[in-house]
């Protein structure tokens, strides 16, 4: 939970007095940007939905509230709709929490599995960045010397990787944070090793301002952590994604096709090692249905099983959080890192996507449509208003390969 | 099925590709680079448009489903897309090592031809002692 001081707690909204139909989340801060994002369209709907989410610095706490369950209290999060991320105060008795946000699965939570009663819902798809400073020369790693990196924390000189030689200028997270969990399950070095080993930061923010405030200094070039690709990429300006190469590989690569693209490449086709659905859960009935119908317009969203009000842009809101919807994948996997297999979404959105995210390297057959015959692949998909400025007024589709 | 067919439609235009990108390929595959490791890239022109074409029936779900996950489950996962019979190892690798017909396994996913940038990073250079095992955890 957030503790906010007094005064400030004093200048913020009651939660349950916000607009329209309020629904209750809890997680880590690796999904912030998204929530942002979808918060803000759908406070700007004619009946409005204000998404009310308890940071709490940890994926697996705020999967922890919902399970267990448990009433929020102190500060959560809101958006009103111009984008900025506020404050709002939760009831003094607790308000209950109806989802949950991770980038893991709960087996890493607990070991033990998803509990009984609640469902797991994925929506898009997002990478786990290994990031330095901006002004860092650096500019990959490997699994290997993230073993050496967050399992020693450079205690000795044959144990560090240069030029990550200072404890302090070395970022971690807690044990029950997903970007954290996901290190340790990447190097198999135990969570707890790798939440110890490093200045622990409290969320993907803090661990982007304290790489920041390295850049321009003598230390910048020894400044490195981890954050989730939605939180890095929002942050380019300040931290440097290093290309990963995983074990196996002889080359590192971003998840995108270069150092400056937003295209999510190497991702989508699984070359990129270090990705996961973003993970959503609710309690469910016996039929698998979620129980509570505003949870389930709202996580529906996601999942396609709820129809977007006017106004709300899901793909939109997926591709503004840097982001990959589930339609522009390639490769899919079935649990934390597991091994990955090739994917064919029912309604490909690959070429929407690419256009999206300005793929200099898109197939050729990518072009924008109006119809079926003005693609060589026969599928014009996805029409709806231009994506781009430059391509006119008129609703466009792109020429997707099935 | 129809991605043997794109499998091949990507060999013949990877060949070509390659045949200009190898040398590249192979650079990127050294141990030999000076640090900080230089910017590759490597060869490719089918594109990120997937592995799959028109007459691919891929399921209702998978990553993004609407249906609650309970377990795992060992069998091909909807939406999975698996080639008609086991891709030639030899004929899908490159020159340059990389995989050009549709991946399955995960060395194959990890070491697919594209036309993304990569820099390696050299663990023989820069890991204290690194001779390929790693030091236990203390």
């Amino acid at each position: 939970m957030l503790d906010p001081l007094p005064e400030a707690q004093a200048a913020n909204p009651n939660c349950s007095s916000l607009p329209g139909t309020i629904v209750y989340g809890a997680g880590g801060s690796a999904q912030a940007p998204l929530l942002t994002q979808i918060g803000t369209q759908l406070a700007k709907i004619s009946a409005p939905v204000s998404i009310v989410y308890s940071d709490s610095g940890s994926a697996c706490a705020g999967y922890s509230d919902l399970v267990t369950p448990t009433s929020i209290s102190g500060t959560a999060l809101y958006w009103d709709g111009s984008g900025s991320t506020l404050s709002c105060t939760l009831d003094p008795g607790g308000d209950p929490v109806t989802f949950a946000v991770t980038g893991n699965g709960p087996i890493l939570c607990n070991g033990v599995g998803l509990a009984a009663g609640f469902g797991q819902f994925l929506g898009p798809v997002q990478p786990v960045d290994y990031v330095v400073p901006a002004s860092s020369s650096q500019q990959s790693i490997s699994t290997e010397a993230a073993y050496y990196i967050w399992g020693f924390d450079a205690s000795a000189s044959n144990l560090t990787v240069s030029p990550w030689g200072t404890p302090a200028d070395i970022f971690t997270r807690s044990a029950s944070s997903f970007v954290a969990l996901f290190v340790g399950l990447d190097t198999a070095v135990p969570v707890a090793t790798v939440a110890a080993h490093g200045t622990q930061e409290s969320t993907n923010s803090a661990t982007v301002t304290a790489l920041n405030a390295l850049n321009g200094t003598a230390n910048a070039e020894s400044g490195i952590g981890f954050v989730s690709g939605e939180v890095a990429d929002g942050n380019r300006s300040e931290i440097k994604v290093l290309a990963y190469q995983h074990t196996g590989q002889t080359c590192g690569y971003w998840p995108d096709s270069t150092i400056d693209a937003f295209d999510k490449v190497n991702v989508r086709s699984g070359q990129y090692w270090l990705w996961s659905p973003v993970h959503f859960y609710a309690a469910i009935n016996s039929s698998n249905q979620i129980t509570d119908a505003n949870t389930a317009s709202f996580i529906g969203l996601f999942t396609g099983t709820a129809t977007p009000p006017t106004g709300v842009n899901v793909f939109g809101a997926e591709v503004a959080a840097y982001t990959v919807p589930t339609c522009a994948m390639q490769a899919g996997r079935d649990g934390d890192l597991a091994a990955p297999y090739s994917y064919a979404p029912p309604t490909p959105c690959s070429c929407e996507f690419d256009f999206a995210t300005n793929n200099a390297n898109k197939p050729s057959t990518c072009t924008t449509c109006t119809q079926d015959s003005g693609c060589s692949t026969n599928h014009c998909r996805n029409i709806g208003p231009p994506l781009q400025a430059d391509a006119g007024t008129g609703n466009v589709g792109y020429c997707e390969a099935y | 099925m129809a991605t043997n067919t794109m499998s091949r439609r990507w060999a013949v235009a990877l060949v070509a590709s390659l045949l200009t990108a190898g040398g590249l390929v192979a650079a990127c595959s050294s141990n030999s680079n000076p640090q900080p490791a230089p910017v590759y890239q490597v060869g490719n022109d089918s594109g990120t448009d997937g592995g799959v074409d028109g007459t691919t029936t891929p399921g209702d779900s998978g990553p993004g489903s609407d249906a609650a996950e309970t377990g795992q489950d060992d069998g091909p996962q909807d939406g999975q897309v698996l080639p008609d019979a086991p891709e030639d190892a030899v004929a899908c690798t490159t020159d340059a090592g990389c995989w050009s017909c549709l991946p399955t396994t995960t060395p194959e996913f990890l070491n697919q031809c594209t036309t993304s940038q990569c820099t390696p990073f050299i663990n023989t250079q820069r890991l204290p002692d690194f001779d390929g095992s790693l030091p236990p955890l203390q």
